[in-house]
């Protein structure tokens, strides 16, 4: 089980940031990272967003991924505007994970990260009970931050 | 009050030996850190073997304020795997963590404050199931805060001209 989660996100694993939207048509930007931990038998994934000069924050969250028996997906998780929470993988597309779990009010939140060409998507979103509809939905395009490289002086 | 607060002096790297669950002796070294910004605690737990080859049990928690003001957390165990966990009321320089894992667990975990520069760890888990008993195998440990060892600079340039 260890193997297969490093195996599955491999891919996944490093800095991530893009743009968001925030409430009242503001744009933000989130970083997430996602990070192996005790040789890849979890992924702490850890998410901050503020605005666009960077020095306001407007929310972060954590949490730690790992394999249940059957092979889904469990996220211990905490974040600002949600407290915390344990969200189960539901089915999805390979290249997808797709998570979700009660919150403590009765709302459900899902949360779905989603590779394609551009790096990936991550969508949030909360509902009143598991049919009910969609009350908060974030997307954010992520792409792979990477180091600038320095020549050697 | 900030519930993080009574474990902000615990803010540091702990290590000691102690007997694992089967009676093993065992290494243990803990760090206690700030994350989140500064409004969370990250612990970081590992129990490993006297020739630190074999990693008994890991686990990195992360504890915060909830929204109705107690101190809960996240934690992921290499034995249970992830779960909620939550602080239950105890005496003063004292840190008692339970928490119910998706195995069907219920894990306990104590800090106990000696003086400034020593813990008592101890930690236990029976199935949920299971009645409450005293006498439950457990893994504990004295800890004691590492300090960077201290030596002589060696001999070079001065620091500035």
């Amino acid at each position: 089980m260890r193997g297969a989660l490093l195996k599955r996100f491999e891919r996944w694993i490093g800095s991530w940031s893009g743009p968001v939207q925030l409430p009242e048509g503001r744009e933000g930007v989130m970083q997430l990272e996602i990070t192996p931990i005790f040789e890849g038998d979890a992924l702490e994934v850890g998410a901050v967003m503020t605005d666009q000069t960077g020095q306001v924050l407007i929310g972060r969250g954590i949490g730690f991924w790992s394999l249940e028996r059957d092979g889904r997906v469990c996220c211990v998780m905490y974040g600002g505007s949600v407290g915390f929470t344990e969200l189960l993988e539901a089915p999805d597309d390979p290249d997808a994970l797709a998570l979700i779990g009660p919150l403590g009010d009765g709302r459900i939140l899902t949360v779905l990260y989603s590779q394609n060409d551009g790096g990936m998507q991550l969508t949030s979103s909360t509902t009143e009970g598991y049919q009910g509809s969609v009350s908060v939905r974030n997307v954010t395009q992520l792409r792979r931050r990477v180091a600038t490289e320095i020549p050697p002086v | 009050m900030n519930p993080l607060a009574p474990y902000l002096g615990w803010i540091g790297v702990w290590g000691g030996e102690g007997e694992a669950q089967t009676g093993d002796p065992t290494i243990v070294r803990t760090e206690f850190s700030l994350a989140q910004g500064g409004t969370a605690l990250s612990i970081h737990f590992e129990a490993c073997d006297p020739g630190y080859r074999i990693l008994y049990h890991g686990v990195r928690a992360i504890l915060s304020q909830s929204p109705t003001g107690e101190l809960r957390g996240i934690a992921h165990s290499t034995i249970h795997r992830g779960f909620l966990i939550e602080l239950t009321p105890d005496d003063e320089g004292v840190m008692a963590l339970t928490g119910a894992t998706r195995g069907g667990n219920r894990v306990f975990v104590t800090f106990l404050q000696e003086d400034a520069d020593n813990l008592l760890f101890t930690a236990s888990w029976r199935p949920n199931t299971a009645a409450p008993a005293g006498d439950l195998p457990r893994m504990s440990a004295p800890l004691r805060r590492l300090f960077p060892m201290k030596f002589d600079r060696p001999p070079g340039p001065p620091a500035s001209q």
